[in-house]
């Protein structure tokens, strides 16, 4: 373990064990909106280690410049859908950067392509809850991918895999801030029909990105391989 | 139009003010203070954009609309009446909770669009590229990228029209859905191997050989520091009478809330209204200086 990832772990150690627990006990402070506040400080803190321990691996050129065009056309697929809300192929390019390279890579993409997308759509309240969700999304299934469930042989189990991780991620995560933003006090009631009126986009979303990755999953592995095999790669 | 004067200042001036601006409205829920941040963030967005701000507006309006009827629904707690629905009550302090959370939201959000319009992305770059210098790089190249992309796509499919394969112009929904599929594929084959390319090249000239610096044409000259040291002075004051109490306001189950007998209250307002009003008073005096000068002529 070299310097800069030490410094990296003792980074998120801190972050992880002080400063959102700390976050927490001071939200009793907050008054009123709490809940929301607390929340969405904890939601950028929990990103705080992924990026940590990226810059502290110190990810060489070729990394980078493929972690880019795999986020930029991710981007590109969320721009390109503008016309149909909620049907968005995005998540499906996040996965699959995340089975060719990993959970890290996959947290990166997820993350930067949120926030770059917002550059054009409009940054908001909302960027650090979707920049989380899409990060995780993209975690997940890099994880999945490692345990050998995700992977190119199994084009139709893996399509179905994604469809559950986005509609389950995006219910958890991105439902529940539009809870804490939208609604004075948090009641049964209210928190029921926001997630009821949200699992519709996210299954349209979900079902957009479990028909890319059924579409795309096997040209792109075959791409990636070419281009391992051409250039000497071993990402 | 005439060029916007706050985004002119130095990035890490701007975004001070925006930080200040988004995390204090979030915070302050009085309704004084939410009437404030909603004026003045409204205010600010007219200078920037013009007749083209009442577009955002509509929507804005819409969501205060349902915000401020649909959180009452769902919270029944508050000692006022109003009328009964399905034998439920609907109370006049959920109503007035609903109204201030909606105009809080509205106002972030009109708060946000400002951001959008000022800090953009080669800003953001600059403010964050010395803390993450590896993600800011990635966040560079995909910005650079995305042009590139929607460029080579149009490329693609016009080649494609050529050898007769328009698979857009198809009414088969299906053969529509496979023919975007190739060309992006086509695309991200190109794409990465540009992206190789790149990244050969890169490490040719030495990248990671030392540490990263970066280019930047923003100077921080003396307004810079004068109007920090301003919003500075005018932060300290909104949250020591916020901490003191001058911004206390409960909603349910009674409304109970500060006045503008108190001087915590009356002070806070005060600063806080001249905070949130800096940048709409820049642009406005740049406007008027313009005005006089060329009366003069």
């Amino acid at each position: 373990m070299n310097k800069n990832s030490k410094k990296g772990l003792i980074i998120s150690i801190l972050v992880i064990a002080i400063a959102i627990p700390g976050t927490v006990a001071l939200s009793y402070l907050f008054g009123d909106r709490k809940l929301y506040i607390a929340s969405v400080i904890i939601m950028i803190l929990a990103m705080v280690p992924f990026f940590v321990s990226f810059e502290g691996n110190k990810p060489d050129a070729r990394l980078l410049a493929t972690l880019a065009v795999m986020t930029a056309i991710a981007v590109v697929s969320r721009v390109a859908f503008i016309w149909a809300p909620s049907f968005k192929p995005m998540a499906g390019v996040i996965i699959m950067t995340a089975i060719a390279f990993g959970p890290q890579s996959g947290f990166m993409c997820g993350a930067l392509s949120m926030i770059v997308s917002n550059i054009m759509f409009g940054q908001g309240p909302w960027t650090p809850w979707q920049m989380f969700c899409y990060g995780m999304i993209g975690f997940v299934a890099g994880l999945l991918a490692n345990g050998k469930i995700l992977s190119d042989r199994h084009v139709i189990r893996t399509s179905v895999i994604s469809f559950f991780i986005v509609v389950i991620l995006s219910s958890l995560i991105l439902d529940t801030s539009s809870v804490l933003m939208m609604t004075t006090t948090v009641t049964f009631g209210s928190a029921m029909t926001i997630y009821l009126a949200g699992l519709i986009p996210n299954i349209l979303n979900a079902t957009a990105s479990a028909l890319t990755v059924f579409l795309l999953l096997k040209p792109l592995t075959a791409i990636l391989n070419r281009l391992k095999k051409k250039y000497g790669m071993n990402i | 139009m005439q060029k916007e004067e706050f985004t002119t200042y130095h990035p890490i001036t701007n975004i001070i003010f925006f930080l200040g601006a988004i995390i204090l409205g979030m915070f302050l829920m009085h309704p004084v203070y939410v009437v404030i941040s909603m004026v003045m963030s409204l205010a600010y967005l007219f200078t920037i954009k013009g007749k083209k701000a009442f577009k955002e507006l509509a929507y804005m309006g819409i969501l205060f609309v349902l915000m401020s009827v649909i959180n009452p629904i769902f919270n029944r707690m508050g000692v006022t009446v109003l009328f009964r629905y399905l034998g439920r009550p609907f109370t006049l302090e959920a109503l007035i909770y609903g109204i201030a959370l909606g105009g809080m939201l509205v106002s972030i959000l009109c708060w946000f669009a400002c951001y959008n319009a000022v800090m953009t992305s080669d800003k953001f770059i600059y403010i964050f590229g010395k803390m993450i210098p590896s993600v800011s790089l990635i966040l560079s190249m995909i910005l650079r990228l995305i042009p590139n992309f929607i460029k080579k796509t149009k490329q693609i499919s016009q080649a494609r029209q050529c050898i007769g394969m328009a698979g857009n112009a198809s009414e088969n929904k299906m053969e529509k859905l496979r023919n975007g599929a190739t060309v992006l594929s086509t695309m991200t084959s190109w794409a990465l191997e540009g992206g190789i390319i790149t990244a050969d090249s890169m490490r040719a000239r030495g990248y990671g050989s030392g540490k990263k610096t970066n280019f930047a044409i923003y100077y921080f000259e003396k307004r810079n520091i004068i109007l920090i040291c301003v919003m500075g002075l005018l932060l300290a004051g909104t949250i020591f009478t916020a901490v003191m109490g001058g911004a206390h306001a409960a909603f349910i189950p009674n409304i109970e809330m500060t006045w503008f007998g108190d001087i915590n209250m009356f002070g806070g307002a005060i600063a806080y209204a001249f905070f949130l009003f800096l940048p709409t008073f820049l642009n406005l005096k740049e406007k008027i200086k313009w005005r006089v000068l060329r009366s003069r002529i």
